[in-house]
């Protein structure tokens, strides 16, 4: 039988043709081992990690020209080293979109945006966790860039951030169900989101980013009046409260029903929906009072003051919106009363009203924490 | 793994348009609950909120609006929810019936 030419052996070559491969090797081993030593290894991981390192610490420091070289060289380096569509790239690029957008660098943001979308489009594994950091992120990045000084178009950058909020919600709706905890953070965030929105001096140019494009060209034309989209954001409002409203009651009821099976008394459950009825007529005088509608205001006040434990929070308005939603009156009297006590610092002169206060409460997991502790 | 809410939030880039036949089917619902029922009975419409979310997760050619108007013969205002593409399309209609008078 025939021995298959693969496994055959190869003919040796002449002696005069093997001489000079041989030579080619030699000096190749001993260039290596000369400049090996003082040769930094370009394609070396830790170097990747080092750039990362730096580029967020340039990042922090307010160093952005670095920030934004360093970021690039750790991106370029980590497609080199992990592959083109690695997850390893979505930090760097985090952090490169955050130093693009402070240098108010808008067509480089657009650009990173771009790839940053496509990355996500193609990589495989992920978790829902993670998915939620990321829009979070995002909203985030999106609100600072509306708020930039030097943004030519900030409603297209704060209904990007609203429209994120939106779509994260749907998306736990369609994941978890319509009636999940997890929902809570974000629809609180969304109503603190209508709040930051209608401070917004431009708001014509906002119903157009918000109704007839996503993208970055300028455009015009029919929009709702500022009186109409003000009933609107005001009504969102108040739906993101009812809906808070339901899936709370839903909690405690579904508690409740667990409960009965092991102990007859239900005090505990209770003392719950009370507080949470207070709670919610706190907020909901809250957001009419930032509407100035001084008289539903007072009427959802004194419903929460029928709770005794809930007269004692704070109401006034330059303390409002809370950054929490809260049911514990304690915790909710503790925390407005620590607000009152500090500093309270403007976000940014196209916000009138909006204080820092509220845009950290939207870029901090305080409250996903809390929604996670209480499933 | 489903990546649904990181391609979804895409729609910000979007320069491509993403056709989707579950967002059509959406508005049009929507849109259908707008209408008056033999009887008189008018269905439940969207409110404010549930416009935003839908909005949120469609193509700009898809988004619709809900508004008061007060149709003609009428001082009670009704709400309307329609298209903005149909709200610019019959803007457009208006503006081209004028210039042609006028001209």
């Amino acid at each position: 039988m025939p021995t298959p030419r693969s496994n055959q052996a190869a003919p040796s070559a002449p002696l005069t043709r093997k001489a000079p491969c041989l030579l080619i090797l030699a000096c190749a081993a001993f260039t290596y081992s000369i400049f090996a030593a003082d040769a930094p290894n370009h394609f070396n991981e830790a170097r990747a990690q080092a750039l990362l390192v730096a580029g967020q610490a340039a990042l922090e420091e307010g160093d952005l020209s670095l920030a934004q070289t360093t970021l690039d060289q750790a991106i370029q380096l980590l497609k080199i080293n992990e592959g083109l569509y690695s997850t390893e790239q979505l930090v760097p690029i985090e952090q490169l979109m955050w130093a693009q957008m402070r240098a108010g660098l808008w067509p480089q943001l657009d650009t990173s945006l771009g790839y940053y979308y496509w990355l996500l489009e193609r990589i495989e594994t992920t978790t829902l966790d993670a998915q939620l950091a990321i829009a979070k992120n995002m909203r985030s990045l999106y609100l600072e860039a509306a708020a930039h000084p030097s943004n030519p178009m900030p409603p297209r950058h704060l209904s990007a951030a609203l429209r994120t909020n939106w779509q994260t919600l749907s998306y736990i709706e369609a994941t978890l169900g319509a009636e999940h905890p997890a929902l809570l953070p974000w629809l609180y965030d969304g109503m603190l989101l209508q709040f930051i929105e209608s401070r917004l001096n431009e708001r014509q140019g906002l119903t157009n980013y918000q109704y007839k494009t996503d993208g970055s060209e300028f455009i015009s034309g029919w929009s709702l009046s500022r009186r109409e989209a003000e009933a609107a954001s005001h009504s969102i409002g108040l739906s993101m409260l009812d809906r808070i409203e339901s899936i709370a009651r839903a909690r405690i009821m579904t508690e409740r029903s667990q409960k009965k099976a092991l102990v007859k008394s239900s005090a505990g459950q209770n003392t719950q929906l009370s507080q949470l009825n207070a709670a919610l007529a706190l907020y909901r005088g809250d957001w009419e009072r930032l509407a100035e509608n001084e008289g539903k205001a007072r009427a959802h006040y004194e419903e929460a003051n029928s709770n005794v434990s809930f007269r004692g929070v704070l109401r006034a308005p330059e303390l409002l919106p809370r950054p929490l939603f809260e049911t514990d009156p304690a915790v909710l009297t503790i925390e407005t009363k620590a607000a009152e006590n500090s500093v309270t610092q403007a976000w940014s002169e196209r916000f009138p009203g909006v204080t820092q206060r509220i845009v950290d409460a939207l870029a901090s997991n305080k409250q996903v924490r809390r929604a996670k502790k209480a499933q | 793994m489903n990546l649904g809410l990181l391609s979804s939030i895409m729609t910000f880039s979007a320069q491509r348009s993403r056709g989707s036949r579950a967002a059509s089917v959406a508005g049009v619902l929507l849109l259908s609950a707008c209408a008056v029922e033999p009887g008189g009975y008018v269905r439940k419409l969207p409110t404010d909120a549930e416009v935003a979310q839908y909005n949120a997760s469609v193509t700009p050619d898809e988004r619709i609006v809900c508004r008061l108007e007060t149709p003609i013969g009428t001082n009670v205002p009704r709400r309307l929810c329609r298209y903005i593409r149909d709200i610019e399309a019959t803007s457009r209609f208006h503006r081209e019936q004028l210039t042609r008078v006028l001209r």
